[in-house]
């Protein structure tokens, strides 16, 4: 402790600025650049330009995100969102509360959620996306966005296509883009690819919902479905004219609940099937005709998904794979359409397989051929006939099953297959495989995290134990006990003899950045996501994937709330699917429990045996799993209801009592709650100035800081979580409350940020960043009314509530800010930097705590003893200086969150930031790295010295010895 | 068996052999009124050592008179550092309230020297001390103490002024305990 304070005051005198060096750039750090899971029918390979054969992979994913990626090695080659800002990841707080009406709320349900879809043409050079109500064409190279059309407000594009244009192909390009937009009639409209102008629209007046769109070689289909009332799960196929979009003819089909519309150059058909199908409509566009193909097989369990795969080549008759999948297994039949007769004809089925399975199509010389990708193998089925005709073993299994596929396939000499397999798998790798044989692998489901947790390496934790019992005995019992382990120890020194040579010779030829992560600690990541997937990361090597576990029976709705490591085991407790216990070092399942799994929040606090964990319910309520599993006596929980609009404090134990509540006020919402990490040391109670007094921190680990907002203006109040006394509220008028206003609480001093005007005279807005210090005392040397006494207090005794003495400044900052966070090291003698997260930079940056004191002077130069005391003149910009970029020249995209952890050494902190979409980790040396040996020390030149040394001495020592001796005989 | 044919006569003895040995002779009359010059008597020169045993021998001092003599000697000593005081004052105060190799070194002679010299009080008054003024060179040793611990002082003095005393608050913070609340609040990781 005394040590701690000397250091810290000494490190806090080094002031200066540290930045990434140039050589640990890209060393340290590490990025998982995502695109989202990428979406079956969004996804494919595709010729950017006509002049080289080289394809990339195209992708709009989950998260509205389009990209390229290299097929060669996965990098990403561009990627854009096309929904701004990213689409918020479902928090604890429920989706209701964030939309402030109903109306809204109706308005959006009516709307309907906005459809991505990803159109392509072969040496157009361009890609073109819609989403929610834009179409964007991007060039397909580079991500350049050449133009966006959008739709009028509230109208989402349902469906678009590509069409040829079938103008000059030397002016204008060589294709058009339909698309259908609207909610209550749809509209057609046709663009120019190249510059996104209107060539003519089409408007259905009917009234009917707009659903697809489909084209052939000759005509287009608009698709539309009739109103409920008057005929339930009809649709209206009316056929337009391509040149200027006038109605040809119109006729209404009545299909099944669940409907395809999928275009082929020949033709194109819609396809219905019920919720459990036994069989399958289908309709060839431009005829009445409705035929019923029969899925049914003998003995195969019932049908749970049918999912249709069009192989559309260029001739005649369009094929078409109807994937079918039962509980165990699956299997596919192949239909031919005649586009001629409308008919359609089963070709052949392909074999049932008692596997998950994925099917591609691809297109050889105009015919299509169906690859079949299982766990075990991938198959390449002959077009005419669906026999085998290649065969490759996969070398491993894919994460979770194989969900979505796509082929491309060459055909070198007569049958000699090369195949290339880009798969998506049900657990959110993206991986592609070259014959079988992993090439790379996107851990695309790493942007769905929604909780993390470090997990220490546990291997030392027995000699810690024992270091602590030594710590706490008399000293002859700890020296015996001492004594013993030696000898106990003996038992391993033939071993590290054994070993010595070749640890020397390591140890002097292993590069720093091995040292380093020996001198670090071996701390793993653990992330889980919403979508049930639990992955360790291993932040030494690069954030590369350790282990990955997908939840059993995730659902769509299950959320993992939060992660707890305790003792090498990870505990994830997932909202409505239940509490997940996994082997932190393999990523084995231990137990899963599934009762009772509705909760929007887990504390964990001491029991009197182990730790106990209370769930908190929607209410706000904590409970435990078992009656007699409770907390000690005199444990305090702070909770948060499911709306977020109450906070409560409550004394668990035997009985659980609510304490205080604290609700918004009406018109007022509560949008942020932060309290101190759990991790929280503080080196010294005191700060010194310069004059040598002190002024006294207020420390309290109990501290709570609430946001609340309003329509205009927000307050920040700092709460007592015990007593739930309001201990400072500040509120600011004028502000942007509908952009978020993130704060931290470390040590005895908080931050937020918002925008808002500075002063109540200017109208003028500007984001600010505002610090508040809080002291015992405004006096230097007095410890505030509680007195010099450094004994135990309680909250309840009267008077022991004080209200710390603040001291604020705020600051001009030039960007937004979107999460605060603040790093953390073993004892906290290192000075604290400030982690916030730049959205509109896609940027981390890490602001020094010493540019944030408030005690800085105003309009005066520093006194001598201010000076001496680390204070510099406040300037009202705080510069955000490039050097404080954690993620230099890297793009991170949607950081939402970023934790920290300390490590081994005390200089340094491991920082993991994650949520949106990317994943960027890297350590942090907030006071320089001064208990590491820095990069001149030469290890070389050391031993050296001290051999040269040796060899001297040995030869100099028998010269000197005989000179003695002459000299002796000489007397 | 040789013998010299011609043994000469032995050398005459040089000439200030020969003046030593003789009285020099006598002045002549007309310079008899020129004095001697001082420190030259012609009955010594002549006289020798028969003449000094004449003079009258010198009279012992008494035990009192040596006592009196070793007590201002000794006084002399005790208060010999009191002089010093004023150059060290100077010079600590020239050399400047920084962490630097010399003024380090100032202070650890301020502070090596007195602690040396009140070690070998004793000692150093040995040889003064006497059964006669045992009373009085008590008071003297106190003095010399006394003044060591001046010099003493100002080496604190120094070492106070370069911030080295654990004077202030600052320099205690560390000791003092963080005040503990008994009730712990947990919340939602």
């Amino acid at each position: 402790m005394r040590l701690n304070a000397l250091l810290s005051l000494f490190l806090s005198s080094i002031s200066s600025v540290h930045s990434i060096l140039a050589d640990e750039a890209y060393h340290i750090d590490y990025h998982h650049a995502l695109l989202g899971i990428p979406q079956a029918e969004t996804t494919f390979f595709h010729q950017p330009s006509a002049s080289s054969n080289a394809s990339l992979l195209y992708t709009i994913s989950e998260k509205a995100i389009i990209g390229a990626v290299n097929p060669k090695d996965g990098s990403v080659v561009w990627r854009q969102s096309l929904a701004d800002p990213l689409p918020e990841p479902a928090s604890v707080v429920e989706e209701a509360v964030k939309l402030p009406d109903e109306e809204q709320q109706k308005a959006l349900r009516s709307i309907g959620p906005a459809k991505a879809g990803l159109l392509a043409e072969e040496g157009s050079g361009f890609v073109v996306s819609y989403y929610g109500s834009a179409v964007s064409a991007w060039d397909a190279m580079n991500g350049k966005l050449a133009w966006q059309r959008l739709m009028p407000q509230g109208q989402h594009v349902k469906s678009a296509l590509l069409i040829p244009s079938g103008r000059d192909t030397s002016s204008s390009s060589a294709v058009d883009v339909l698309v259908l937009h609207g909610t209550e009639g749809g509209t057609v409209t046709r663009l120019d690819a190249s510059s996104g102008a209107v060539v003519w629209e089409y408007e259905d007046r009917s009234g009917a919902s707009p659903r697809y769109l489909a084209s052939t070689k000759n005509s287009i289909y608009y698709v539309s479905e009739q109103s409920a009332v008057l005929a339930a799960n009809s649709m209206k196929i009316v056929s337009l004219d391509t040149e200027n979009g006038r109605e040809d003819k119109g006729h209404v089909l009545k299909v099944d609940e669940v409907v395809t519309v999928t275009s082929c150059p020949n033709a194109a058909f819609i396809s219905g099937h019920g919720r459990s199908p036994r069989s399958m409509k289908v309709n060839v566009l431009g005829s009445d005709k409705v035929n019923t193909l029969n899925l049914e097989r003998s003995n195969d369990g019932e049908i749970e998904a049918v999912s249709i795969l069009p192989g559309c080549g260029d001739s005649s008759p369009s094929h078409i794979l109807v994937h079918v999948q039962t509980r165990d297994g699956a299997w596919a039949e192949v239909f031919n359409i005649d586009s001629e007769s409308a008919e359609v004809r089963k070709a052949y089925s392909l074999p049932y397989l008692k596997a998950k399975d994925a099917f591609a199509v691809s297109i050889i010389d105009g015919k299509p051929h169906f690859t079949r990708i299982t766990d075990v193998e991938i198959e390449l089925y002959s077009f005419a006939s669906g026999i085998v005709v290649a065969r490759w073993p996969r070398n491993q299994p894919s994460f979770g099953g194989p969900g979505h596929a796509q082929a491309e396939v060459v055909l070198r000499g007569q049958s000699n297959y090369a195949i290339r397999i880009s798969e998506v798998a049900t657990g959110g790798e993206w991986t592609l495989m070259r014959n079988g044989e992993l090439v790379w692998s996107r851990p695309e489901m790493l942007a769905h995290v929604v909780a993390a947790a470090w997990v220490d390496d546990v291997s030392g934790e027995a000699l810690a134990h024992e270091l602590d019992f030594e710590g706490h005995e008399n000293p002859l019992r700890a020296y015996t006990h001492r004594l013993k382990r030696h000898l106990r120890d003996l038992e391993y020194l033939p071993a590290w003899l054994q070993q010595l040579p070749s640890s020397v010779t390591s140890g002097l030829l292993t590069s720093k950045a091995e040292t380093e992560k020996g001198l670090l600690g071996h701390k793993l990541l653990v992330v889980a996501t919403s979508t049930g997937q639990h992955v360790a990361l291993d932040p030494a090597k690069a954030g590369a994937i350790k282990w990955k576990r997908l939840a059993q029976a995730a659902s769509d709705e299950a959320r993992a709330v939060s992660l707890y490591v305790h003792d090498g085991v990870v505990t994830s407790y997932v909202d409505r699917l239940g509490i997940m216990t996994i082997n932190a070092t393999d990523g084995r399942d231990i137990s899963f429990d599934q009762s009772d799994a509705h909760f929007t929040g887990v504390i964990i606090a001491p029991g009197p045996v182990a730790p106990v964990a209370y769930r908190i319910s929607r209410d706000g309520q904590p409970n435990t799993t078992a009656i007699s599993d409770v907390a000690r006596d005199g444990t305090y929980l702070v909770t948060r209801s499911a709306s977020g609009q109450e906070v409560q404090g409550w004394m668990v134990g035997r009985s659980n009592i609510k304490l205080w509540t604290f609700s918004s006020a009406a018109g007022s919402r509560i949008t942020n709650v932060v309290a101190r990490p759990a991790h929280d040391p503080v080196s010294s109670i005191g700060k010194v100035l310069g004059d040598r007094s002190v002024l006294y921190k207020y420390l309290s680990p109990n501290l709570v800081l609430i946001t609340s907002t309003k329509r205009d203006s927000f307050t920040i109040y700092l709460l007592d979580s015990i007593t739930g006394t309001i201990l400072y509220s500040a509120t600011h008028q004028d502000a942007d409350t509908s952009s978020p206003i993130p704060s931290v609480l470390s040590e005895n001093w908080f931050t937020y940020s918002f925008f808002g005007t500075s002063d109540a005279k200017s109208p003028s807005k500007c984001h600010q960043l505002v610090i508040v210090e809080l002291y015992e005392s405004p006096i230097p040397n007095d410890r505030g009314p509680l007195g010099s006494s450094s004994a135990n207090y309680s909250s309840f005794s009267p008077g022991s509530i004080t209200k710390p003495h603040t001291i604020t400044q705020s600051f001009v900052i030039t960007q937004p800010i979107s999460h605060m966070s603040v790093t953390q090291t073993a004892q906290g003698i290192t000075s604290r930097q400030l982690l916030c997260t730049l959205p509109d930079l896609n940027a981390i940056i890490a602001i020094p705590r010493y540019l944030l004191d408030p005690r800085r002077p105003v309009d005066r130069d520093p006194t001598r003893e201010e000076i001496e005391e680390g204070l510099f003149r406040y300037s009202p910009v705080l510069d955000l200086d490039p050097k404080f970029f954690l993620s230099h020249s890297r793009e991170v995209v949607g950081i939402q969150k970023i934790i920290s952890a300390p490590t081994l050494l005390e200089s340094t902190s491991l920082v993991f930031g994650f949520g949106g979409l990317d994943v960027f980790g890297t350590r942090v040396t907030p006071s320089k790295a001064f208990d590491v040996l820095g990069k001149g020390f030469n290890k070389l030149a050391l031993i050296g010295t001290v051999a040269a040394l040796g060899l001297g001495t040995a030869v100099l020592a028998p010269m000197v010895r005989r000179k003695a001796v002459e000299r002796g005989w000489r007397l | 068996m040789g013998v010299d044919k011609n043994p000469q006569p032995p050398p005459p003895p040089p000439r200030w052999a020969v003046e030593l040995n003789n009285p020099p002779p006598s002045r002549p009359k007309n310079t008899s009124n020129i004095p001697d010059p001082p420190g030259f008597s012609a009955q010594r020169a002549i006289g020798g050592k028969q003449k000094t045993s004449q003079l009258p021998a010198r009279k012992p001092p008494t035990q009192e008179e040596t006592d009196i003599l070793k007590l201002k000697k000794s006084w002399e000593i005790a208060l010999a550092p009191g002089k010093q005081l004023p150059m060290q004052l100077i010079m600590s105060y020239m050399s400047g309230n920084s962490l630097q190799i010399f003024s380090l070194m100032m202070v650890a002679m301020l502070f090596k020297g007195p602690l040396q010299a009140i070690a070998a009080t004793n000692s150093t008054f040995t040889k003064l001390e006497t059964e006669g003024n045992k009373g009085k060179m008590i008071l003297v040793k106190a003095t010399f103490v006394g003044m060591q611990c001046m010099l003493l002082a100002l080496g604190v003095w120094k070492i106070g002024q370069m911030g080295l005393l654990p004077t202030t608050q600052s320099d205690w913070v560390a000791f003092e305990g963080e005040r503990i609340c008994l009730e712990k609040a947990y919340f939602a990781t």
